[in-house]
C-alpha cells in the first residue's frame, strides 16, 4: 500500500463520516417530530395476542347498558302520565269532564276524618268532617266553601254575672 | 218555668225546666224523661238555688259573706257553701295558685263590688278607693291561701283576704244539679250561664252539640264540641269589661299580680269529666296567657279550645276529638 492511497482512503472517511452522521441524525430528529399516519396503526401495534373479528362486550358495560334503557322507558311512561295529569287539571279548570284521564288521576278517595278547608272569602279555614275532592285535582282547582257550622243544642260563653 | 217540647225521637216529650239564678239562666233539659224527672229537676233546681243564696258576694248576709266577715274566727256555714269552699281550696293547690278565690278586694276596688248589668250597656265604674287602697291591694301577690275547714261542725276560717265564690260555685252547682238529674231520663243537659254538665247522648243520641261563643261577637261560634257525659266551662271578657277612669278592666283577675290578667286571650273553653273543674281550669289557663297557654294544657292534658285577641282559635290535643266544627279564626 502506498501512502497516497491511505491518504485518499482517509480523506473519503472522514468525508464520508461526518455526512453519514449527519444524515443519520436529520432523519431520527425528523421521524420523532412527525406522529405515525393513522392509517398505520394497526401495523405499528405490537400486541401479543391476536385481534379477534368479534369483539368481547364486558359484563358492567352491558348492564349500565340494560339499566338505561329499562330507564329511559320508565321517564317516557311517566311523561305520557304527567300530560295526562295536566289534561286533567286543564279540563278541571275549565270545568269539563274528566273522563278521558288515566286511572290513578280519576281515581277518588273519600275520607271521613276531620279535614281543614281554607275558605275563599274570608281568609279563615273550617274543620268539618267530610269527603275530600278527586286527588288529581291541581292548586287551581277552587277550594270548597266551609261548611255551616252543625245545629246546636246550647252554647258555651260569657256569663252575666255570677253569684 | 218548665215546658215539654214533643219531638219526633221522642218516646216521651222532653223536659225543660229554665229559671233565673246566679244572675244567669238556668236550663235543664231531660230527653225522654221518666215518671220522677219532674221530681229530680226540681231537687236540681233547689240545690241551684240553696248554692247561689249561700255563696253569692252580692249579699252582706250570705254565709259566704258572713263566713269572710269572720275573718280569722270559725264560722259555721252550710254544706253547700262549706264544699264550695274546700272545693275552692283544692282547687287552688291543684293549680299551683293559678286559681286563687281572694280576688274580692280587688273587683270591689274596681268597682264591681255589686250585680251589675254588663250585658245591656258599656259600664264606666268608679274605682272604690275607700274598699281598697290600690297601692295596698293592688300588684300585690299573697301568700298561698291555707283556710281552716272543719268538716265536723261545717265550720270555716277563711282568713283574713275575703273570697269571691263566683265561677266554681256556679260550676258546683251545675255539677250537684246534675246528680241530681241522673237517671231523670235517657240524657239531660244542665246549663248555667256558659258553665254545663251534658249526660248522655243528647236529642240524637250521637252527643250534645254545644257551641262554642265567638267572643269577638260575630255571629258564627268558633266551635260546636260534640259532648257526651262532659262538663264544659268557658271563661270570657266579651260580657264583663268595664272601665275604670281611663283603664280598661276585666273581671278575670291574676292572682300573681292581683290585676286583671292580661287581655292577649279573649276567651278559654275547658271540657272535662267535672264542670267545676272546668270553670276552674278555663280561668287559670286564661290567666295563663295567649303564649303559655298551649303548653299549659298540654302539660296538664286538658281539653281546651281558646281565641286569642286577634280571634286565632286554638285547640288542645285533647280537646279535638270533641270538636265536631270549628273556625281557625273568627272575627
Amino acid at each position: 500500500m502506498t501512502d497516497r492511497g491511505t491518504r485518499v482512503r482517509w480523506t473519503t472517511a472522514a468525508l464520508v463520516a461526518p455526512t453519514a452522521a449527519a444524515l443519520f441524525t436529520g432523519t431520527t430528529v425528523w421521524a420523532a417530530g412527525h406522529q405515525p399516519v393513522s392509517t398505520t396503526t394497526a401495523t405499528t401495534t405490537t400486541s401479543a395476542a391476536p385481534v379477534q373479528a368479534t369483539p368481547t362486550v364486558d359484563p358492567a358495560v352491558a348492564a349500565l347498558r340494560k339499566s338505561v334503557a329499562t330507564n329511559s322507558a320508565q321517564v317516557a311512561a311517566l311523561r305520557k302520565t304527567v300530560a295526562a295529569i295536566q289534561a286533567q287539571a286543564a279540563a278541571i279548570a275549565g270545568g269539563r269532564s274528566t273522563g278521558t284521564t288515566t286511572s290513578r288521576a280519576t281515581s277518588t278517595r273519600r275520607t271521613s276524618s276531620t279535614k281543614i278547608h281554607s275558605t275563599s272569602s274570608s281568609g279563615s279555614t273550617h274543620v268539618s268532617s267530610g269527603t275530600k275532592k278527586p286527588s288529581g285535582g291541581s292548586t287551581t282547582v277552587s277550594a270548597p266553601k266551609p261548611k255551616p257550622a252543625p245545629p246546636t243544642q246550647t252554647t258555651t260563653g260569657a256569663s252575666g254575672a255570677k253569684p | 218555668m218548665t215546658t215539654v217540647d214533643a219531638r219526633p225521637h221522642d218516646v216521651r216529650a222532653d223536659l225543660r225546666t229554665s229559671f233565673r239564678s246566679m244572675a244567669s239562666d238556668i236550663t235543664f233539659w231531660v230527653v225522654s224523661p221518666t215518671d220522677d224527672a219532674a221530681a229530680k229537676a226540681a231537687a236540681a233546681r233547689e240545690v241551684v238555688e240553696r248554692v247561689a243564696a249561700s255563696c253569692t258576694r252580692f249579699d252582706a248576709s250570705s254565709a259566704l259573706m258572713q263566713a269572710n266577715a269572720a275573718g280569722r274566727q270559725w264560722h259555721t256555714v252550710p254544706s253547700e257553701c262549706f264544699d264550695a269552699i274546700s272545693a275552692a281550696y283544692d282547687a287552688h293547690v291543684a293549680t299551683g295558685g293559678l286559681f286563687d278565690p281572694r280576688v274580692l278586694r280587688v273587683l270591689s276596688a274596681y268597682g264591681y263590688d255589686t250585680s251589675l248589668p254588663f250585658e245591656s250597656r258599656r259600664l264606666h265604674l268608679p274605682e272604690n278607693s275607700g274598699e281598697s287602697p290600690a297601692g295596698r291591694r293592688r300588684g300585690l301577690r299573697l301568700r298561698t291561701w291555707k283556710p281552716r275547714l272543719d268538716a265536723g261542725r261545717s265550720a270555716v276560717r277563711i282568713g283574713r283576704e275575703p273570697i269571691d265564690l263566683g265561677g266554681i260555685g256556679k260550676g258546683l252547682a251545675v255539677r250537684w244539679a246534675a246528680d241530681a238529674l241522673r237517671g231523670a231520663g235517657e240524657s239531660a243537659l244542665v246549663e248555667a250561664g256558659g258553665d254545663l254538665m251534658a249526660l248522655g247522648g243528647g236529642p240524637e243520641g250521637t252527643g250534645w252539640m254545644v257551641a262554642v261563643e265567638n267572643p269577638l261577637g260575630g255571629d258564627e261560634p268558633a266551635a260546636v264540641l260534640r259532648l257526651r257525659d262532659r262538663g264544659c266551662a268557658t271563661s270570657s271578657i266579651r260580657v264583663r269589661s268595664w272601665t275604670v277612669g281611663d283603664t280598661e278592666v276585666h273581671h278575670l283577675i291574676d292572682p300573681r299580680t292581683r290585676r286583671p290578667a292580661a287581655a292577649d286571650l279573649r276567651s278559654v273553653t275547658v271540657v272535662g269529666a267535672d264542670p267545676a273543674l272546668a270553670e276552674v281550669w278555663s280561668k287559670s289557663l286564661f290567666v295563663v296567657g295567649r303564649a303559655g297557654i298551649r303548653q299549659a294544657a298540654e302539660s296538664r292534658g286538658l281539653a281546651a279550645l281558646w281565641v286569642d285577641v286577634d280571634g286565632r282559635v286554638g285547640v288542645s290535643t285533647l280537646m279535638r276529638p270533641h270538636v265536631a266544627w270549628q273556625v281557625s279564626r273568627v272575627s
